[in-house]
C-alpha cells in the first residue's frame, strides 16, 4: 500500500499503555505478574506480543482486554483514556464489545444464527438498529471476500471461511484495537501467513492497531516491530517485517 | 372394577413421576456436562459481549433437542410395543400430546443447573494461559 494510501493517523493514537503493574494477591504472598510494561501500538500497525508462559503475558493481554483491573498504570484507548490508577470507564463489558476486537484460535461463531446475524449481533447490542447492523456486517463480509457466505449457518462454512467471519466480527464495530490470541496455532504456514495477511490488510483498510499474542515461530518473522515480555516487562524489538503475502491463498 | 382402574391409574401415575424426576436428573447430568466442556466457547462469547440470555438460549437448544430425540425414540417404541405388553395398555390420543410438553417442561427444568453455571463463568477464561 502507498504511503498517500494511509488513513490519516492524526485522530487515533490506537492503543497506549504506560507503567502498567499488576500484583496479585498481597503481602508476602504477592506476585508482580506485570511490573511497568509500556507499549504503543498505532492505528493500522500489527505488532507481535511474545513471551514464555509465566511471562506476564496472558496477564498483559487480560488487562489490554479490559479483563481484569491493573494495579496501577495508565491505559489510553483510541482518544480515551481508559486506565489510569483506575477505571475511567464504568461499563467494561460495552467497552470491551466497542472498542476491543478479538480474535482467537477457534472461531467461536454462535452456531444458531446465520453467518451476518453472527457478525451484526455486535452492533445490535451496541444498540444500532438490526438493519443497520445488518448492513454494517455485510461491509465487513465483504471485505473479507465471505459476503457470499453471508445467509449460510456456520457449520456450513470452512474452517478458514469460520475465521474470516470471526475477524470480521472483531472488526464490526471498528474497534481501534484487536487483541489476538494465539490466532494461528492451529494451522499450517499457509494458512498462519494468509491470517496475518487478512489482519494487515484490515489493519491498514479500518486504521485498527492489532496486536497479536503468539509463540507460532511461522509468523514472527512478519512482525515490523515486537515486544517480548518476560518476568513482567516489556522489551521492544524490531521484528523481520517479512510480508506475509508470498504462499498463496490458503483457505 | 372401576376401583381396579383407578388403583392401575394411581400405579401409572406415580411410575410416570418417578420416571419423570429420573429423566430430569439423567438430562440435567449430560447438559451439564456438556456445558462444563464448553467453558472456554462460553467465555469467549461473554468475553466479546455476548447477553446472557443468548447463552442460556444455546444451553436450552441442546437440552430440549436432547429430550425431543428420546420423546421420538420413546414415541416409536410405545407404539410398536403396546399391543405386545403383558398387561393391556390403552393409549389414548391426547398421551402423546401430553407426553411431548411434560418432555419439553422436563428438559427445561434440568438445563437450569448448566445455565446457572454457564452464568458463573468468568470471561477471563477465554484467554489461554
Amino acid at each position: 500500500m502507498a504511503e498517500t494510501d494511509q488513513i490519516d493517523k492524526t485522530h487515533r493514537t490506537g492503543i497506549r499503555i504506560e507503567g502498567l503493574k499488576k500484583r496479585y494477591g498481597g503481602g508476602d504472598t504477592a506476585v508482580d505478574a506485570l511490573k511497568g510494561v509500556d507499549m504503543a501500538v498505532a492505528p493500522g500497525e500489527v505488532v507481535g506480543l511474545i513471551g514464555p508462559s509465566g511471562s506476564g503475558k496472558s496477564t498483559l493481554l487480560k488487562c489490554l482486554g479490559a479483563i481484569i483491573e491493573p494495579t496501577a498504570g495508565r491505559m489510553t484507548l483510541g482518544d480515551h483514556v481508559i486506565y489510569d490508577n483506575a477505571w475511567k470507564i464504568t461499563d467494561l463489558r460495552a467497552l470491551r464489545r466497542d472498542k476491543i476486537g478479538f480474535v482467537f484460535q477457534a472461531p467461536y461463531l454462535i452456531p444458531f444464527l446465520d453467518v451476518t446475524d453472527n457478525v451484526a449481533l455486535l452492533p445490535m447490542l451496541a444498540g444500532r438498529p438490526n438493519a443497520e447492523a445488518r448492513s454494517m456486517a455485510l461491509e465487513l463480509l465483504d471485505a473479507l471476500d465471505v459476503r457470499h457466505r453471508a445467509r449460510a449457518m456456520p457449520s456450513q462454512l470452512s474452517g478458514g471461511e469460520q475465521q474470516r467471519v470471526a475477524i470480521a466480527r472483531a472488526l464490526v464495530n471498528r474497534p481501534p484495537v484487536i487483541l489476538a490470541d494465539e490466532p494461528t496455532a492451529p494451522l499450517d504456514s499457509e494458512r498462519a501467513l494468509a491470517v496475518i495477511r487478512i489482519l494487515e490488510d484490515m489493519a491498514a483498510q479500518f486504521a485498527t492497531a492489532i496486536i497479536v499474542v503468539t509463540h507460532d515461530e511461522k509468523i514472527i518473522p512478519t512482525f515490523r516491530r515486537i515486544y517480548q515480555i518476560r518476568d513482567g516487562r516489556t522489551h521492544e524489538v524490531a521484528g523481520l517485517g517479512i510480508p506475509a503475502d508470498a504462499s498463496g491463498q490458503g483457505r | 372394577m372401576a376401583k381396579l382402574i383407578a388403583t392401575s391409574a394411581k400405579q401409572i401415575g406415580m411410575f410416570l413421576v418417578i420416571l419423570a424426576i429420573v429423566s430430569a436428573a439423567i438430562v440435567a447430568f449430560i447438559i451439564y456436562t456438556l456445558t462444563m466442556g464448553k467453558i472456554r466457547e462460553i467465555a469467549v462469547l461473554k468475553l466479546i459481549g455476548t447477553r446472557n440470555r443468548t447463552i442460556a438460549g444455546m444451553i436450552l437448544q441442546q437440552a430440549v433437542g436432547l429430550g425431543l430425540i428420546g420423546f421420538a425414540v420413546g414415541k416409536v417404541a410405545a407404539t410398536f410395543w403396546a399391543p405386545f405388553f403383558p398387561k393391556h395398555v390403552l393409549l389414548e390420543p391426547g398421551d402423546a400430546a401430553r407426553g411431548f410438553v411434560a418432555v419439553v417442561v422436563i428438559c427445561v427444568l434440568a438445563s437450569i443447573l448448566a445455565i446457572r453455571a454457564a452464568l458463573k463463568v468468568d470471561p477471563a477464561e477465554a484467554i489461554s494461559g
